[in-house]
């Protein structure tokens, strides 16, 4: 048996159901004064539970919707647009290659194949890194303009 | 409308959004308003600041859209922008976050205390009272009012909302722990105004 007083932590998760152990509940069972701190607890939470809830005054989805940028689709059309710019890049640059090729293959004849493919890979790899690096840029001026857009559209 | 888009699952919802269906998010926003409501209102006490408030975290929202990852439902994320974005605003206005707001001074909490060590009777909860049960609702309203924005936020998640202490964490970003020691203080402080109030009154 308990002595000592549960908690008040402990009395409100028994007022809640959430601690059901034996000993508190035997304890509970026999004090008067615990049994009636839950009660005041059981009463709170049914009121609180019985407040009325919070209601917009006004019609929230017709102001966001007439806010909205239909031209977030534009953005997808820009994502095409560069993979046909990337494309017509390496078309171009394969035809230069394939027009010149006997001239190319003269001028790297010195080179070994390895260092050949090295230098071939690692430009291949730093030119990727630079169109990555291009979009992002280009991604975090688009956001940056949507949000002076929105704030001003909001002031207004 | 907002029938055929309550059946279909926040995956399905997110993805129509973004192909550009916009009567998708004003299902969404039909379906999260009133929990965004719920934050607002405890969070922001300026009607017209209520009013901005909620237009900015739809469209926050709108944009951050290709974002959600889906580690949660749609509506605890939505809910997560607004409380952040409400903390925000009550830092930018250096209002007081968190913190117990006790009746007044200590003059009145040694009252207080003086008030609990008295009280044996405890017949004046008497449930049957109709004007009792309208009181306490009232008294009650007025003590939720009181205590800090983060307190009366997690009070109408918890007892409102009916929602568990992991998806108040997960829309606060406050550990489950402190999500229950907030509550349990904010719970106490209530109780106890609301004894010392309602004793006062009837006095």
């Amino acid at each position: 048996m308990i002595d000592k007083h549960p908690s008040e932590e402990v009395l409100q998760e028994f007022a809640l159901g959430e601690n059901l152990s034996e000993v508190i509940t035997k304890h509970i069972g026999h004090c008067v004064e615990c049994r009636a701190k839950i009660s005041e607890y059981q009463m709170m939470f049914t009121k609180i539970s019985e407040q009325e809830r919070a209601v917009f005054d006004f019609n929230i989805s017709e102001l966001v919707l007439s806010q909205l940028n239909p031209e977030v689709k534009k953005v997808s059309w820009d994502r095409w647009l560069i993979y046909l710019a990337i494309l017509s890049v390496f078309g171009l640059a394969g035809g230069i290659l394939y027009v010149f090729s006997e001239t190319v293959a003269e001028l790297f004849a010195g080179f070994s194949n390895v260092l050949l493919y090295l230098a071939v890979s690692t430009s291949f790899i730093i030119l990727l890194f630079q169109c990555v690096d291009m979009y992002s840029r280009y991604q975090r001026k688009i956001n940056a303009l949507d949000t002076i857009e929105i704030t001003a559209t909001n002031k207004n | 409308m907002s029938n055929k888009t309550e059946t279909l699952t926040d995956k399905e919802l997110v993805n129509k959004v973004l192909s550009g269906d916009t009567n998708a998010f004003a299902g969404i926003v039909k379906s999260t308003e009133g929990l965004v409501a719920q934050i607002i209102f405890k969070m922001i006490a300026n009607k017209e600041d209520r009013k901005d408030m909620a237009q900015d975290i739809y469209l926050k929202a709108y944009r951050s859209l290709a974002n959600f990852r889906f580690g949660s439902k749609l509506s605890t994320w939505l809910a997560q922008i607004a409380y952040n974005n409400c903390t925000d605003y009550i830092r930018k206005k250096k209002l007081v976050l968190v913190g117990v707001i006790f009746n007044s001074d200590e003059a009145e909490q040694d009252e207080m205390d003086h008030f609990h060590h008295k009280v044996t009777d405890r017949n004046y909860f008497k449930t049957d009272s109709v004007l009792f049960q309208k009181e306490l609702s009232g008294i009650l309203k007025a003590e939720i009012d009181k205590l800090s924005p983060v307190f009366k936020t997690l009070i109408t998640l918890y007892h409102n909302e009916e929602m568990s202490y992991e998806e108040i964490s997960q829309i606060t970003g406050l550990p489950a722990g402190t999500v229950k020691s907030y509550l349990f203080r904010a719970r106490k402080v209530l109780r106890d105004n609301l004894l010392f109030n309602y004793k006062k009154e009837e006095l």
